[in-house]
């Protein structure tokens, strides 16, 4: 065996050739761990958070050169797999499978971290596996057979439904003309030439034609379009006299193509596109021409690689320019077989263009003769010694074949054929699909006759790799379906749960991924309130219960829902609807659901998750980082992040999430959320936002409209009623699913399910009982005052609040018009009738009428532009301070003086109540370390004034409005 | 070719055309289907007129969602809050749209123009109130071009692309998958393309033609349908208090000195004649180019009936006074911005006004006019009766009466 050179080796490499699959195994084991090294070694850092290593120079130094190490193996199996080394593939059998072992002791022994061990062990065992399994295959099917390249395929697609389908013909040489001819050896001085002429001796067939398709087109025009003439060739020897060979005899024929115009295909198809004028091309004289194979030949043993082209001797009494006529050309032809004329078969050495080319053989036309055409195909392989090679021929190899395939078989076939319908052309190309695997010979190469053996060979290969891939494939592509189309709310058994921690759906489209949400006060403790982190978002006034750990725990009114595989979270109604209650200082706090949250300050959160953004340190890394540490927390509450999540985090989600809480900031950016305090919102410049209004152009009185948050209690008799400080809407499904906007469910995210259970069970929901003393005697004088001076607009004590039977003015749940109640009327202002109208566009598309059939969520209809604030029924009343829509009264014995007597200056957010007043403590500015807000009642929206004067008790003697506050206690 | 190879051409035929038939289907049934407006809409006359289709949208109409997400998205081509009412449009509460764009589904659901986008008029009570929507007058507050350029602007911006309009329709519906194909791949180019050309786009051809022409009759029964529709509808009463000891006051004032020219009810033919203007003396512009047009060969077809009394008259119709309080600003050029106005002198009538308001002013009779911007809502046009067909002169009719004589006709005015 002598040893090849290393340029060879390298043409190895390159071409692949004759991979057994055992080596193709080998390769692209190689290339899974080459990619692998590459991705260690260029980004060590998200490698280390993908392993959950930790972070730092030291780790990514280390996985930089595992990284390297890895690559280089890789390497290694890529080119032995290439040079389809069997040598290799075996050691590398008896190499891999001990690499879990190895992988376990390192583990075990604290060297090598766990998800790394187990990622080698997996991907070096399953690449053991894979080898074994194509190693048997190999040892039980015998090699692999060889596919033509891509372009090759292409190429037989093309023009085999260009033949088949398009044109019913040939693509090129549609038509021409068969002669026969002798061959005789001219002798050439080389031996292997001299051989290879004398193998060609005896009888050849010759068609000779132009090369495009020009039937019917006028002759004017067929005769400008650059053609080029063509010869084929059959060099063969008559079984009998008339034997015309019309498929070539494999192994004993040669067919060789030649063409004029130039020596090679691509200086053809130039030299045709730029006019046919070039490489002297006659495009009306057969004999002017050299006709080029465009493919070298090997010839003999191989040693001998030419060029060969053919040459027309030239007629004596041809003249030397002939006329610009197809007619002209083809009587020339029939004069020049009538003289048997010849044609010089000519070779030169590839590679040695200099050289002139050796006449080695000669044709001698005998006469012309009329066969099938359809039946005569030519296939340019291997024959009489002639080998061609090359990229042209191994294209060839497969384009003949099925270009063959998809013609008509004979001449009767294709006029029959010439008929059809392009639908029934079609339907026979697709039910006989060309084969395109072919080597060599090919059983394709027979005129088509019905079914073929088309790919019946690469199917019966045994083995349980293929199965066993399915398998693992398919489980993998159920999972990852599964997955990433979960939309999985956590739900709870119990009603009061559902309404604390219940999904809205907000979730879907707005939610912020958990595990980023818990790490924000961490990371950012200097945007919170008390810039302490460890505290969760309990300084914003955010309800932690049952001593729930509040860096891991979610507090009352946010949800979680587990969205395409992450469990993310969002607000819900309990967040602005559940408060607490202390009784003094350093007390447990009550949780009441359904009362404002009179200690969560929603400007200060929304600041908080829009503002940290666009924080230097809101970066992937950093989060993963401190992600990552409260992961290993024993007091976490969720599952860890998984691989595939983790690198949702890295590479999705926290980006995600930015672009989320930007967009939101950046639309709400007009509302100033620092004049809210804890317990108020501005609600009705919200969905302005929403409807992304050019704010900057509205009138500057509609800008301010900061209400306190309402008690939703008692729904059920509540229906009808005008909802909504400002009475603007007398639907409670539509006030419902305007609220559950600010929970981030829009029409397409809402869970309709969930929000209706809370709005069910809120129908009924009632307040708690006024927990502290109340002088029964004292409150049953103030029931008659209630009724006289209150009842009117407020109605009963008890649901359904209207009086039974109705008295003649019954205004509960009815606008009073603003000149009457004269309190402050910027939140009036800020409900425009411009709102109005466009929110009549929300849930469009979800109305009966227009055939979209639910009839919950329905498009929103009820929303009225009005002239003054509504009447409420006051169930809880006492734990609904502070008062007035806007809050700007501290508590209800104040609410009973005159305006201009009430406190013009006091602190909200303390969840301290006192009973003396009616109302929660609001004279301290702060307790127990956390600051309360400063409402001054002189600034923009928090007038105290109105809601004043004989008819609002403001003149009662004090005696008479002690009895009515006892009264009002038992609300 | 054998039997099987011949079987299994049938097959692949057959499948072929079912796969046709299916695909004709599917777009009949997404680009085509024609789905009646809901009984609300065809129910009323009002409702018909104000939200009913002339059938525009197959020619002119913009894809629903598109028009719904438009103004969410590109509020920056928008002077003030509140989507298409910016632009000038009225819109009544809890209606879906505003008024003059019907919604109909062809396939898709689109929205274009109809007859009330020109043909309804709005007014309030006061500069707080609620705006009421009058169908079937003419519009005081609607200009089109405003919204034709809005739409424009929008397909011009970079930003009028599938990616950010479908994440805007996103947050206001959830389209099927197919839905949201045609949207991205279908119906925002067209649309695009659409509003760019500007050729046929919410306002079509016919409507177009129509208000070029306004006397040509029209051909299309639908719309012959709405006018047939409309024919009825009476002017709505004064909503403000009327006070009818000064309105009894001013009605033999009115018999006295209008009512020789003025008939109250449009039906009535006895009167409306047109007068010559050396009679009333009021701007020639007008009259002018209808004489020249009527001078072009075959422009009689584009005459109303009133244009042609016109030219007859060589002056203008004095026209029936029902429901005059909604008709202000007053005169055929609009130069008068109350009736008050018009019981003076020429020189006594305001010379600059800025028309379009819709709050009522009850003093002078006729619409709010002195304020340029009624702020966060609109800027108005600024009228100016110096320039060339702005002429407020002429029609100088009771301007003699005493101050008190004035205030009981203006009363008793607001009551036809």
């Amino acid at each position: 065996m002598t040893t090849p050179t290393l340029t060879e080796m390298f043409g190895r490499l390159l071409r692949a050739e004759g991979q057994s699959r055992a080596a193709v195994s080998v390769e692209y084991f190689g290339w899974l761990d080459m990619v692998l090294g590459l991705i260690m070694f260029f980004a060590p850092d998200s490698s280390a958070s993908l392993l959950g290593l930790p972070a730092g120079v030291q780790t990514w130094n280390l996985l930089r050169l595992v990284g390297l190490l890895v690559s280089g193996l890789g390497l290694l199996y890529v080119a032995s797999g290439r040079l389809n080394s069997q040598e290799f593939a075996f050691t590398s059998l008896l190499d891999r499978p001990i690499v879990p072992l190895v992988m376990a002791v390192l583990y075990a022994r604290d060297i090598l971290p766990g998800p790394l061990a187990l990622a080698f062990s997996i991907s070096d065992f399953g690449g053991f596996l894979w080898t074994l399994a194509s190693w048997r295959q190999d040892a039980r099917d015998g090699p692999l057979p060889s596919r033509p390249s891509r372009i090759a395929r292409l190429a037989a697609t093309f023009f085999s439904f260009t033949s088949g389908v398009v044109r019913n013909a040939r693509t090129f040489h549609p038509d021409g003309r068969v002669f026969l001819g002798t061959v005789r050896s001219l002798d050439p001085a080389n031996e292997s030439l001299a051989r290879a002429a004398r193998q060609l001796e005896g009888t050849v067939l010759l068609r000779i034609g132009m090369g495009l398709m020009k039937k019917g087109m006028p002759r004017w025009l067929a005769d400008h379009i650059p053609d080029a003439p063509s010869i084929a060739a059959r060099f063969f020897t008559p079984a009998s006299p008339d034997d015309t060979r019309l498929e070539r005899h494999a192994g004993e024929d040669l067919d060789l193509l030649s063409t004029a115009g130039g020596d090679r295909l691509w200086k053809l198809v130039l030299n045709l596109a730029t006019g046919g004028f070039g490489y002297g091309l006659h495009q009306f004289d057969y004999f002017r021409n050299v006709y080029t194979a465009d493919v070298p030949y090997r010839i003999g043993d191989g040693s001998l690689d030419v060029w060969v082209r053919l040459v027309p001797s030239l007629d004596p009494a041809q003249p030397a320019a002939s006329p610009q006529d197809g007619r002209v050309r083809e009587q020339a032809l029939t004069h020049a077989v009538a003289r048997h004329a010849t044609i010089r078969i000519e070779a030169q050495r590839t590679g040695h263009r200099r050289e002139p080319f050796v006449p080695i053989a000669e044709i001698r036309f005998e006469e012309e003769i009329q066969i099938d055409q359809e039946a005569l195909h030519f296939a340019p392989v291997t024959g009489r010694g002639f080998a061609p090679h090359g990229f042209l021929t191994d294209v060839r190899k497969t384009v003949y074949p099925s270009s063959v395939h998809s013609r008509a078989a004979n001449a009767v076939s294709r006029a029959r054929r010439e008929h059809e319908s392009l639908g029934r052309r079609l339907a026979r190309y697709f039910s006989h699909r060309p084969i395109v695997v072919i080597e060599g010979e090919t059983p394709a190469m027979r005129p088509p006759t019905g079914q073929t053996e088309a790919g019946s060979s690469g199917r019966s290969s045994g083995g349980i790799t293929k199965p066993v891939l399915l398998c693992v494939s398919a489980v993998l592509v159920g999972y990852l379906a599964v997955r990433f189309t979960r939309d999985r709310p956590v739900d709870y058994a119990d009603d009061l749960l559902h309404f604390k921690h219940g999904s809205t759906g907000g979730e879907r489209r707005t939610g912020i991924p958990y595990w980023l949400f818990i790490a924000l006060p961490d990371l950012f403790p200097e945007y919170l309130p008390d810039k302490t982190p460890g505290r969760g978002y309990s300084s914003l006034g955010m309800i932690y219960e049952n001593q729930d750990d509040p860096r891991f725990a979610l507090p009352v009114g946010m949800s979680m829902r587990n969205v395409r595989g992450l469990d993310m979270v969002y607000l819900n109604c309990a967040v602005c609807h559940t408060g607490t209650v202390r009784d003094a200082p350093g007390t447990t706090p009550r949780v009441v659901a359904g009362m404002p949250a009179n200690t969560f300050d929603l400007g200060a959160f929304s600041t908080f998750l829009t503002s940290i953004p666009l924080d230097q340190k809101f970066t992937p890394d950093r989060l993963l980082d401190q992600i990552r540490v409260m992961q290993d927390d024993p007091h976490r509450t969720a599952d860890k992040l998984d691989v595939i999540n983790n690198l949702i985090y890295r590479y999705a989600a926290v980006y995600l999430a930015r672009e989320r809480l930007l967009t939101l900031g950046q639309r709400l950016a007009f509302i100033d959320k620092k004049s809210w305090g804890p317990g108020r919102v501005d609600t009705f410049n919200a969905p302005k936002a929403l409807l992304n209004f050019p704010m900057e152009h509205a009138d500057p009185r509609e800008l301010m409209g900061n209400v306190d948050f309402p008690s939703i209690w008692y729904q059920n008799p509540r229906k009808g009623m005008q909802l909504h400080w400002d009475g603007n809407n007398t639907s409670v499904d539509e006030r419902n699913l305007s609220a559950a906007f600010g929970t981030g469910a829009y029409p397409p995210s809402l869970d309709t399910e969930r929000v209706l259970r809370t709005a069910r069970w809120l129908e009924t929901a009632a307040p708690p009982k006024y927990p502290y003393a109340i002088d029964g005697l004292l409150a049953a004088r103030g029931a008659p005052l209630y009724a006289q001076y209150c009842g009117n607009c407020h109605g009963t004590r008890d649901p359904p609040f209207r009086h039974d039977p109705p008295l003649a003015n019954e205004l509960v749940g009815t606008v009073v018009p603003i000149e009457k109640i004269g309190t402050d009327r910027s939140r009036l202002d800020s409900y425009t009738w411009l709102l109005a109208v466009n929110q009549s566009t929300l849930y469009a598309g979800y109305e009966k009428d227009w055939g979209f059939a639910p009839p919950y969520p329905q498009r929103f209809t009820h929303f009225r532009k009005t002239q003054g604030y509504s009447n409420s029924p006051l169930d809880g009343i006492w734990l609904r301070g502070p008062y007035l829509h806007n809050g700007s009264v501290p508590n209800l014995k104040e609410l009973l003086d005159p305006a201009p007597v009430r406190t013009k200056v006091f602190y909200r957010g303390n969840d301290v109540y006192d009973p003396q007043n009616v109302g929660f403590v609001s004279n301290l500015p702060a307790l127990e370390g956390r600051s309360f807000f400063k409402i001054d009642t002189e600034k923009p929206g928090n007038g105290n004034a109105g809601h004043d004067g004989a008819v609002y008790g403001t003149d009662l003697p004090a005696d008479q409005k002690q009895a009515l506050l006892e009264y009002l206690k038992t609300f | 070719m054998n039997d099987q190879t011949k079987s299994k051409s049938r097959v692949t035929v057959v499948v072929l055309v079912l796969l046709v038939i299916a695909g004709g289907l599917a777009y009949w049934y997404k680009f085509d289907r024609d789905v009646p407006q809901p009984a609300w809409i065809t129910a009323s006359a009002r409702d018909n007129f104000l939200y009913g289709s002339t059938g525009a949208e197959r020619d002119a109409g913009i894809p629903y969602w598109i028009w719904l997400a438009l103004p969410r998205i590109f509020p920056e081509y928008l002077p003030y809050p509140g989507g298409y009412v910016a632009l000038g449009m009225t819109w009544e509460e809890g209606k879906e749209m505003p008024a003059g764009f019907s919604k109909k589904t062809n396939g898709y659901v689109r929205v274009a123009a109809n007859c009330a986008l020109c043909h309804a008029a709005s007014y309030r009570s006061a500069p707080d109130g609620v705006p009421q929507v009058v169908a079937a007058v003419p519009s005081h507050t609607v200009d089109l071009q405003p919204l034709l350029a809005f739409l424009k602007q929008c397909a011009q911006d970079p930003r009028f692309n599938a990616r950010e309009l479908l994440a805007e329709i996103d947050t206001a519906t959830e389209l099927s998958f197919v839905d949201s194909l045609i949207y991205r791949f279908i119906l925002i180019p067209r649309t695009r393309q659409a509003l760019l050309d500007q050729t046929s786009v919410i306002v079509d051809s016919t409507l177009r033609a129509h208000s070029q022409n306004p006397g040509v009759p029209f051909s299309d029964p639908r719309l012959k349908a709405l006018e047939d529709l409309i024919a009825n509808l009476k002017a709505p009463a004064y909503p403000l208090p009327i006070d009818s000891t000064l309105a009894s006051a001013g009605k033999p004032l009115f018999a006295q000195h209008c009512a020789s020219c003025h008939a109250v009810d449009p039906g009535d033919k006895t009167k409306g004649k047109a007068f010559p203007l050396s009679e009333i003396g009021t701007d020639r512009a007008l009259l002018d180019k209808w004489m020249t047009a009527s001078g072009r060969p075959g422009a009689s077809a584009g005459l109303t009936s009133a244009h042609q009394e016109m030219l007859k008259g060589g002056g203008y119709g004095a026209a029936a006074v029902a429901g005059i309080w909604l008709r202000g600003p007053y005169l055929h050029n609009g130069s008068v911005p109350s009736l008050r106005d018009l019981l003076e002198p020429q020189a006594q009538r305001r010379p600059i006004f800025f028309p379009g308001n819709d709050v009522i002013d009850p003093e002078n009779l006729g619409f709010l006019s002195i304020a340029e911007e009624e702020p966060g809502r609109r800027k108005f046009q600024r009228y100016d009766t110096t320039k060339p067909g702005n002429s407020n002169a002429g029609h100088l009719y009771g301007t003699a009466l005493s101050r008190s004589e004035k205030d009981a006709l203006l009363e008793y005015l607001k009551t036809l």
